[in-house]
């Protein structure tokens, strides 16, 4: 009895039911939040409608490895910059992430979705090296997004850009 | 083939991302070529690549050093240059918290020596200043009339006049703290006037006399007063090894540490009698000193990036190597300065009590530990960044 209460039961997109430790479901604020709302009720699935197995199963490995680590606070949001910007991916993170780009993008999704800060920032920052090198028109293609500056705009922010193009 | 399948993938998927998570990525983009890049995509990209490219911005020339000539190019590329005052546009004015200048040449300003800059936003100022010989941030009470090269070298810019920090970082260099003549005391009032935290870096062998041309001079680092302060809350002051790691003016870290060691601590409240600073504090100002015991906290990068490459090659004895024993004499030291002043100052006990109280002695791990908000300070990205740019140019 006593170990039951341990575990939460995740159903996925594709209604694939995972049992999970509740220390390793609890990574996701999301997960977490919803189970302190479900209380006692065992046995009932908590529905994730934007993750699939495949993803899921990738990302609980996250979890798994990161359970043991204090959960970032949740309105943390200064430190995390701060974090962010000086923290490089961790060594077992970036074997971890390294996935085909499908993956990572579904990654990022359901780490957003599913409220996983740290998790949802190796993603980015995968992604950050991934526009590395890239032209102004490359990225447009990468997210898909439509010049819409005016020609002179475009001047204006070249002269603007210059000292550090130089 | 296969790269342009993976491409195609990459688009489908980024199309589903929400803005914030576009935000996030910029956010995690670090070089400021991508960042530039990223400006010119859209209006929306703009608004979120711009303010990280222009928040913390290094005008950092190298021309002085001639060891550097060769990597000016890509320094440039990488910093950017002030070639001219119309360079600095309102995207300054309104985005830039944090400005990193090192001392340079005139010919770095050109035509742009006589501009100020104002930064109505900014929160931390970093100066790195190297030997007064060479630089430009130097001594401004010198004519501005005629305009010989000497003329311009010894007078000075006034690039950084105007600027109120509440966060000042200086560091000086050997050479500079021996010369009477130093940039940090032609430093404007109005540059402490908002001062909140005073970080100041100099090398540890700074408190200790030393021998030059036979003679022996008190190397102290000549701070600013505290009536330039009245926001002072703080002062960390952090010693690290000279330049050259091993020597300085001919006496190794071990010779100071053997010669200090002998001497008696009212010697060394009389030895230490030039730091007249910071122990005249007028209120509770917690001074806070920090042993680094290795270059990595120096600002400039390529001095980190030759402190390690120089560990590496065993040209250099590891400094932290015999860091600890430093910072013990450091230590012994300032306390013998503090109690030295109380003892001819008449204080109450309890006063005395205080100021024991306020001074703190740290290692460099241990101020890390404590001080969560140490301004991206030691940016072991920065220095991958110098070391790809200097295999490049090699």
């Amino acid at each position: 009895m006593a170990e039951k209460k341990q575990t939460v039961i995740l159903q996925t997109s594709d209604d694939e039911q995972f049992t999970v430790e509740k220390v390793v479901a609890e990574r996701s604020a999301m997960i977490k939040s919803m189970m302190e709302d479900l209380g006692d009720q065992e046995g009932q699935a908590i529905p994730l409608p934007n993750v699939s197995s495949s993803v899921l199963t990738k990302i609980l490995e996250y979890c798994d490895h990161h359970k043991t680590e204090p959960l970032p606070a949740p309105d943390a949001n200064d430190a995390d910059d701060s974090r962010r910007k000086t923290s490089e991916i961790g060594e077992w993170d970036s074997r971890w992430i390294q996935v085909d780009q499908e993956m990572l993008f579904e990654i990022i999704l359901a780490a957003n979705y599913l409220d996983i800060k740290p998790l949802l920032d190796v993603g980015c920052k995968t992604v950050a090296n991934m526009i590395k090198g890239k032209t102004p028109e490359e990225i447009r293609k990468l997210f898909n997004i439509t010049n819409d500056f005016t020609p002179e705009e475009e001047e204006q922010i070249r002269k603007e850009n210059e000292w550090a193009e130089e | 083939m296969k790269r342009k399948r993976a491409d195609d993938s990459i688009t489908a998927f980024l199309r589903q991302f929400p803005n914030e998570i576009i935000l996030r990525i910029i956010q995690c983009t670090r070089d400021r070529k991508s960042l530039l890049a990223c400006c010119q995509v859209s209006k929306s990209f703009y608004n979120i690549a711009s303010p990280p490219l222009w928040r913390d911005l290094k005008l950092t020339p190298w021309t002085y050093q001639a060891h550097y000539e060769r990597y000016l190019s890509t320094v440039r590329e990488d910093v950017g240059a002030m070639n001219n005052g119309q360079r600095m546009i309102s995207k300054v004015k309104n985005e830039v918290k944090s400005l990193t200048v090192e001392d340079h040449s005139p010919d770095w300003c050109k035509n742009g020596e006589m501009a100020e800059l104002e930064l109505p936003c900014l929160e931390l100022l970093k100066l790195a200043l190297h030997s007064s010989g060479t630089l430009h941030l130097g001594d401004r009470t010198r004519s501005y009339n005629n305009d010989t090269p000497t003329a311009r070298l010894t007078r000075g810019c006034r690039l950084i006049n105007n600027l109120k920090p509440t966060t000042l970082i200086v560091q000086t260099s050997d050479h500079a703290i021996s010369d009477r003549s130093h940039a940090s005391q032609s430093l404007t009032h109005e540059v402490y006037s908002k001062v909140e935290t005073l970080i100041w870096i100099s090398p540890a062998e700074s408190i200790f006399p030393f021998h030059y041309s036979r003679r022996i001079y008190s190397s102290v680092p000549k701070l600013p007063s505290f009536g330039d302060m009245p926001e002072l809350r703080g002062i960390i002051w952090i010693f690290q090894p000279a330049g050259h790691l091993e020597y300085v003016h001919g006496l190794s870290h071990r010779d100071y540490a053997t010669w200090i060691g002998d001497m008696k601590d009212r010697q060394k409240g009389h030895l230490a009698q030039g730091l007249m600073w910071p122990f005249n504090a007028p209120a509770r100002i917690k001074i806070t000193c920090v042993n680094s015991g290795s270059l990595i906290t120096s600002l400039s990068p390529s001095v980190r990036l030759a402190y390690r490459n120089s560990i590496r090659r065993r040209r250099a004895v590891p400094v932290a190597q015999i860091a600890g024993a430093f910072q013990g004499e450091i230590a012994s030291i300032i306390t013998a300065r503090l109690e030295y002043d109380l003892s001819g100052s008449g204080q109450s006990e309890s006063l005395a009590a205080r100021r024991r109280e306020d001074l703190v002695f740290m290692t460099l791990d241990e101020w890390m530990e404590q001080e969560r908000n140490w301004p991206d300070y030691v940016d072991e990205d920065e220095i991958e960044k110098w070391q790809e740019a200097m295999q490049r140019k090699l």
